[in-house]
């Protein structure tokens, strides 16, 4: 018996792969209608579960290097949510094949006719791009794996060497995951606007991804702790702790955010600032405005109260309201790329971004399933190293 | 307490040492579940629990914080649209006259400086620092407090306050000496 | 639900039967040295203050700051005689050493705040024994730093005019400008700064009224120590206070040194220009900082036989800062590459060439070696956990930081967008004469804080004693 069959978060994993599959079947035959809006519906749909993933890995390894309470009831969701990298690398392929519909510098026809996307095409071209995803995405799953893989052992043997190996897969992992996650959000999403570049794009990029991650394991945490598997485990402490973090990572966000904004606002270049010329005007502008109140004036202030974070059931809200105001900051990186002149808003990006969520969710259970929910034997052999209990025998 | 120039004289209250931390924590929450309400407790660094055990639970300095951080915010933005765009708008590179990007940085100093001045200040106020006078500082050895011992000090305005079973009841808990402190 | 009902939770815990073998190498090394009490604690740092006899050694070397303060004060005088010009700025290349020393030093305070304020939010027991230096630190940093802007007014004597005040004039500060944002960032950082240094010393100070012997030096600290007498109400109160001061200051340390990245990157000049200038900037700010904070506390450990109070522990720890801040540093030399090839722009390009070819090319492969390359021997914990090698890295940061400010800064304006304003940029006498005495004046000022200050914070020490631990009983069950 596991605490997860207890937790009852198994019985869901049935029906949510019905509703992916539901969501999937929609979004075909939004493709059989308009391939080119199916396409360009899907990246951001993708990017958002992405985030969620790819963060869960940053943080996972962020917990290992640093220890520190705040991460022990994450941990296993972390790793089960990193180690479903595979399901986001299959479902890339809809972007692969897509490219041209999503990417101008696809289009071999355009790029012949303009100077600057010519001198790009050494980086920006279909064959490097799709080579350079396929390495992002080995690079993930090698280090996913690689912690799962130290993770088991440490649970058989509790040899402090494979923490510390662990420790150390996960320091180098920091950096790689930085890099990695700066090129991808480059690639994916900078490309879009391929004449417009920013450095602090990938830093931003990167923040968001483990604001996603932070906000995902919380809101799973607090529907946990209401089942009675979990109960009495969850103390306000650990909710406080995940709120500061979120908290961080929200200023943090706003911090990137706005210096990217106001250093090509002030420096009001051709190149640079007629990205946001298109993100402010018309419902684009409202959008904006929007992530300024509910990204970060709304959470901000909510997490400064310990009332508010402390519980769960309020910290969820806003965990939601974040998780929500992610998936509008991706559409706004996005949309506006392809629909420069005015809004729009495909319904099958919807049908996507449940589709991808229920196929998801499936194997994030299936990776969670058939294991403590708490690390406890790894928190027990660490606290006991850091207090200076365990005795050499060597 | 006397009026303003006149000596106040009489009784303080009676002070206990101890030497370790514990001890004087479980003596004040003893004298707390007794019924004393009139006491502090004095030690060279903080001790969780302390305050709640002398019956002191809030400090109201996030209020203060959370003020100031907001006034010093939006003053500091008006302080820019103002002087900026009302007193004595100029043409700056073209920037439009209300700038407003341009006046946050300055708005997020002005919310620090604020809050800080207000955690610093509210601090001492809510203390009532800088008091260079105090009775305890009588006591012949209460330098210590400021070293390695502990004091409990019951206090003579407390109602439940009888010199005689306050020193009893100080004596109970093992203190080093028991002694009276004079105004 | 149904299921859940009748399953009682069941968290597997296996039994540890099997002794835990663990080499002594993984064990954890404490923050404070054996054998140490409330007293012990209390009397061996707060002699260092209260001492009569005053070593030789700190007489030489206050004697040797104050010579530093001593050439300031001659450049000063010249350059109020003179002006500006009596330093290498020219045309094209307005800001020079003055600029580069003011940012220097603004970057190696950051270190200070970081320290107390961050690590404090992050409950790393290991700051306690090296906060308040690195407060200090951080003040007289600032108070290096803020010479500089002040004099490259060039008529300091109206440097009020960059406040706001009603004046007959009518006139306001030009709030657009980041200059200004300059002024308000480090005010506020100066003043920010010296309340969490103060208000972290009103307990030792109430220590040094207490254990004073003579009745002046007992006033002295009497006074500044505005009646502390310990209570727990105050306690309450001040641990508050402190940790709200911690959590202002963090924002507050990020967004100086942005602000001060801003001064270069609203500008559109390539090499400033960069969106990713602000983080950058923090990160390299804070590397620098840890520099000094080594460079300082290795002698002073061993100077005045601070070994159990600033152990290996922090020493290591400060050198895994080092590292990871480095990485973010090279991240950012790195991408500066990368962002100047994939923008297409041929202004970036050619600022690339000219730092990698260019007259200054020697600065930035020192660059590279000092802040790439020097640090990555932190990855091991064999350089971590020697002061010898850990003082080495520091070093060639401190001059790599330099450097790397001076690439950014007239590296980058010499070469103008047109050709017929290139120009050359060289420091005279005067900016080096400047640059020593500032560092004269840093050194001076933190010398006699250590003299008149515990430059350890003592109660906080107390508190990382086993003794510190009390429970109330109605915790315990």
């Amino acid at each position: 018996m596991t605490t997860t069959q207890a937790t009852g978060i198994v019985r869901a994993q049935v029906p949510a792969l019905i509703v992916g599959i539901l969501g999937f079947i929609a979004a075909i035959i939004g493709w059989v209608m308009n391939p080119a809006e199916f396409y360009r519906a899907y990246l951001p749909s993708y990017l958002f579960w992405f985030e969620i993933v790819a963060g869960s890995l940053a943080i996972l390894m962020l917990q290992y290097v640093t220890g520190g309470e705040w991460g022990v009831l994450i941990r296993r969701p972390l790793g089960a949510a990193a180690r479903t990298m595979i399901v986001m690398a299959v479902l890339f392929i809809p972007i692969a094949i897509g490219l041209p519909h999503i990417y101008v510098w696809a289009n071999p026809e355009i790029v012949a006719n303009d100077h600057l996307l010519h001198l790009k095409q050494p980086y920006l071209n279909p064959t490097f791009f799709l080579l350079r995803a396929a390495i992002y995405f080995a690079i993930w799953i090698l280090w996913a794996w690689r912690i799962r893989v130290l993770s088991l052992r440490f649970y058989e043997d509790r040899a402090p060497e494979t923490e510390i190996s662990r420790r150390k897969w996960s320091a180098a992992g920091l950096l790689m995951i930085v890099l990695t996650l700066t090129f991808a959000s480059i690639d994916w999403v900078m490309s879009l606007e391929p004449k417009w570049y920013s450095s602090m794009f990938g830093i931003s990029f990167t923040i968001g991804c483990a604001l996603s991650a932070f906000a995902y394991v919380t809101f799973l945490l607090t529907q946990l702790s209401k089942t009675k598997a979990m109960s009495g485990i969850l103390k306000p402490s650990h909710l406080r702790d995940l709120g500061n973090l979120m908290l961080a990572f929200v200023m943090l966000w706003a911090y990137t955010a706005f210096s990217q904004f106001l250093l090509i606002w002030y420096g009001n270049l051709k190149e640079e600032v007629p990205y946001y010329l298109k993100r402010q005007h018309g419902t684009w502008g409202v959008m904006a405005a929007a992530l300024v109140i509910f990204h970060f004036f709304l959470p901000f202030f909510l997490l400064l109260m310990r009332t508010i974070k402390d519980r769960p059931n309020t910290i969820a809200i806003v965990t939601v309201c974040i998780l929500a105001m992610r998936y509008i900051e991706i559409y706004w990186l996005v949309g506006p790329a392809h629909y420069p002149e005015s809004f729009y808003f495909s319904w099958m990006s919807i049908a996507v971004l449940i589709g991808i969520a229920g196929i998801w969710f499936w194997f994030f259970v299936q990776q969670l399933k058939g294991q403590t929910i708490i690390p406890i034997h790894e928190t027990w052999v660490e606290e006991a190293i850091r207090e200076g209990r365990l005795s050499t025998n060597a | 307490m006397g009026g303003i120039g006149k000596p106040i004289t009489g009784l303080y209250g009676v002070i206990a040492e101890f030497s370790d931390a514990q001890a004087l924590l479980d003596a004040a929450n003893s004298a707390r579940e007794e019924g004393y309400t009139e006491m502090d407790a004095f030690s060279p660094f903080p001790i969780h629990g302390l305050a709640e055990a002398v019956g002191f639970a809030k400090t109201g300095l996030s209020a203060v914080v959370l003020t100031m951080g907001i006034l010093g915010g939006i003053g500091g933005f008006f302080m820019c649209w103002y002087a900026n765009v009302i007193s004595y708008p100029l043409n700056i590179g073209g920037k439009p006259y209300n700038s407003w990007p341009a006046w946050i940085p300055i708005a997020f100093e002005c919310a620090i400086l604020l809050a800080a001045l207000g955690a610093v200040l509210g601090m001492l106020a809510l203390n009532g620092l800088p008091m260079p006078y105090h009775p305890v500082f009588n006591v012949r050895r209460f330098d210590q407090a400021s070293r390695d011992k502990f004091f409990l000090v019951l206090q003579a305005r407390d109602p439940k306050f009888q010199l005689d079973e306050v020193r009893d009841f100080l004596d109970k808990f093992n203190p080093r000496e028991v002694v009276d402190v004079p105004w | 639900m149904a299921t859940t009902k009748d399953t009682t939770p069941v968290h597997e815990v296996r039994p540890v039967t099997q002794e835990l073998r663990i080499p002594a190498r993984y064990l954890p090394t404490p923050t404070i040295g054996p054998g140490h009490s409330f007293a012990t604690i209390t009397d061996h740092i707060s002699t260092i203050v209260l001492r009569r006899k005053t070593p030789i050694g700190w007489f030489i070397g206050l004697l040797i700051a104050m010579g530093g303060v001593g050439l300031l004060s001659i450049s000063i005088t010249w350059l109020l005689v003179k002006g500006i010009g009596i330093w290498g700025i020219n045309h094209p290349v307005g800001w020079g050493m003055d600029i580069i020393n003011f940012v220097w030093w603004i970057g190696i305070g950051h270190a200070g705040t970081l320290i107390s304020a961050i690590l404090l939010l992050l409950r790393q027991e290991w700051r306690t024994s090296i906060n308040r230096f690195a407060e200090a630190m951080t003040l007289f940093a600032v108070a290096s730093a803020g010479l500089y802007p002040a004099l490259h007014t060039g008529r300091p004597w109206f440097d009020y005019w960059l406040f706001p005040y009603p004046n007959t004039m009518g006139l306001w500060p030009q709030f657009r400008s980041p200059l200004m944002w300059d002024v308000f960032a480090v005010s506020t950082y100066a003043t920010v700064s010296a309340l969490f240094w103060y208000v972290g010393l009103i307990p030792d100070l109430a220590t040094l009224r207490d254990r004073a012997t003579n009745i002046w030096v007992k006033r002295a600290y009497g006074a500044f120590a505005l009646g502390w007498r310990g209570s727990a109400k105050h306690w309450l109160r001040y641990e508050h206070a402190y940790l709200l001061l911690a959590g202002l200051s963090t924002p507050l340390v990020l967004s100086v040194h942005t602000i001060v990245s801003f001064d270069f990157a609203v500008a559109q000049i390539p090499g400033w220009h960069a969106t990713f200038f602000p983080p950058y900037f923090v990160a390299g700010a804070v590397f620098a900082g840890f520099a000094m904070v080594l460079t300082l506390a290795i002698p002073a450990r061993k100077f005045f036989r601070l070994e159990d109070f600033i152990t290996m522990k922090h020493l290591e720890n400060m050198g895994k800062v080092l590292l990871a801040t480095g990485l973010i540093v090279v991240y950012a030399y790195a991408m500066e590459w990368f962002y100047g090839l994939y923008s297409g722009n041929a202004f970036e390009g050619y600022m690339l060439k000219n730092r990698a070819t260019g007259p200054y090319a020697k600065m930035y492969v020192a660059l590279w070696v000092c802040n790439g390359l020097a640090p990555q021997l932190m990855w091991f914990k064999r350089f971590r956990t020697s002061t010898f090698w850990l003082f080495v890295v520091a070093m060639f940061v401190n001059v790599g930081m330099w450097l790397e400010r001076f690439v950014i800064i007239p590296a980058s304006l010499h070469r103008d967008f047109l050709p017929s304003s290139w120009g050359m940029y060289h420091g005279t006498f005067w900016d080096w004469s400047m640059f020593i005495g500032s560092i004269g004046l840093f050194f001076s000022l933190l010398f006699l804080f250590v003299r008149f200050l515990p430059m350890i914070s003592i109660f906080e020490m107390r508190t990382l004693l086993p003794e510190a631990q009390a429970h109330s009983h109605e915790e315990a069950h």
